[in-house]
């Protein structure tokens, strides 16, 4: 094995990883909804890879070896800081935000009340449920990303879409009943 | 199988295309004949696509460099890649042609193994689907449509056989995206009865982001992937989906 073919082979895996900073960058945005921690977590999870590149030992893998790299970084985000989570500030924004114009516009349309019914679900149901919708792995691949078993995969993700479609309903613009009156002029 | 006896895990698990052949069948059985499951599957169907609509386009990206590294990491790697190169530069110049036509004796040995086609009966038709960039899937679509043209041509039976990729399924046929293009030159000289097509849909989705699209050559475009596919079903193919 060449030097120069090893030098190429490092240009050719950063360029693949590149390729995949679209679609990591979605799914990150999909468990945590919020752009510059979803942009951090991917960059995060590239740095990793390009330094533990020796790891990927067939490199057809590489799709799902990425991707258990940010579930781990994920993960280890969320334990950083869980304690900070600001309960005050979820109760601010569901008093500030309910029944708003605008609240209830965003929630009228389809994409908004998806992404809030994604948001509300549980983490680990959040996490299966994009990898199977979002980046179309098999149920044995995101069972080897996330490192649970196979039957944790599909009841978590059964449990996702049942929940999904509560939210959906629940989130869904109320429609008021009109009732007409007759008024009758003399 | 009656639809008591379909859970909805096994029910999701046939939304994502995750059972064997032999259950696809006896769910789609089940759905012909109960109107509830039929409801049951349009809805987690439905609830699929919003999720991918829902996340098309996330606000907010950053385009970043490639990957953030400190300055002096980089320049001990500038460092010690021109070292690299002046020390294995010669034997880099003479292993280089060894490398090349070490990677390729698979290919090779695919055209020598080319056999003459016999022409008996029907031409039986099959419409491969890819919609996944993942490198198993591209790599299982090729090894799959090979196997299936390979075994019917030594078998000496007449088979055409159409690859149809759409969403992200379409980096196997682009010519500045897809790792395959050797294998699919060579795949379409071998087997004339061997068609690739692209999503028409999914090109203007790309070309809307701002996306060069540029696809391989002898590469067709559908209207739309669905649109293909149905009127290949209607036409009575076999379908695949990879």
């Amino acid at each position: 094995m060449s030097i120069i073919s090893l030098l190429c082979r490092r240009n050719d895996f950063q360029d693949r990883i590149e390729q995949l900073r679209p679609r990591l960058y979605r799914l990150a945005y999909s468990w945590s909804h919020n752009a510059a921690l979803a942009d951090d977590l991917v960059q995060e999870a590239m740095i990793k890879a390009l330094k533990n590149a020796n790891q990927l030992r067939d490199p057809l893998l590489l799709n799902s070896w990425l991707f258990s790299i940010m579930a781990n970084c994920w993960r280890d985000h969320f334990r950083q800081h869980k304690e900070m989570e600001d309960i005050d500030e979820l109760e601010d924004f569901h008093y500030a935000h309910n029944n708003t114009p605008e609240f209830t516009h965003a929630q009228s349309q389809i994409v908004a009340r998806v992404r809030a019914a994604v948001e509300a679900l549980p983490l680990a149901q959040r996490q299966v449920v994009t990898l199977v919708d979002l980046e179309e792995f098999s149920y044995i691949e995101v069972a080897s990303i996330l490192n649970i078993p196979i039957g944790t995969v599909m009841s978590r993700l059964c449990r996702a879409r049942s929940r999904m479609k509560d939210l959906l309903n629940e989130f869904a613009p109320q429609r008021t009943v009109h009732t007409e009156k007759i008024r009758r002029i003399k | 199988m009656e639809q008591q006896n379909i859970s909805d895990e096994h029910l999701n698990a046939f939304i994502d295309n995750q059972l064997e052949s032999s259950e696809r069948i006896q769910v789609f059985d089940s759905i012909r004949r109960n109107d509830n499951l039929k409801d049951r599957v349009c809805e987690l169907s439905g609830l699929k696509e919003m999720m991918q609509h829902a996340y098309n386009s996330p606000p907010g990206q950053r385009q970043a460099a490639l990957v953030k590294q400190s300055s002096w990491s980089m320049q001990l790697q500038i460092i010690a890649a021109c070292l690299l190169l002046l020390i294995g530069g010669v034997s880099g110049w003479f292993s280089h042609n060894w490398a090349v036509n070490e990677a390729n004796p698979n290919i090779r040995d695919i055209v020598n193994a080319t056999q003459p086609a016999v022409a008996s009966g029907n031409v039986r038709k099959v419409i491969v689907h890819v919609s996944n960039s993942n490198p198993l899937k591209l790599q299982a679509t090729l090894d799959e449509t090979e196997s299936l043209l390979q075994s019917y041509r030594q078998s000496h039976h007449l088979i055409q056989v159409e690859v149809i990729a759409n969403k992200h399924g379409v980096d196997l046929l682009r010519a500045n995206v897809s790792n395959y293009k050797k294998r699919i030159t060579l795949l379409q000289e071998k087997y004339p009865n061997l068609k690739f097509m692209v999503c028409g849909q999914t090109l203007g989705k790309l070309r809307q982001k701002g996306e060069a699209v540029a696809l391989l050559p002898h590469t067709g475009v559908a209207t739309s992937a669905a649109e293909q596919i149905n009127k290949r079903l209607s036409e009575g193919w076999g379908y695949i989906r990879i």
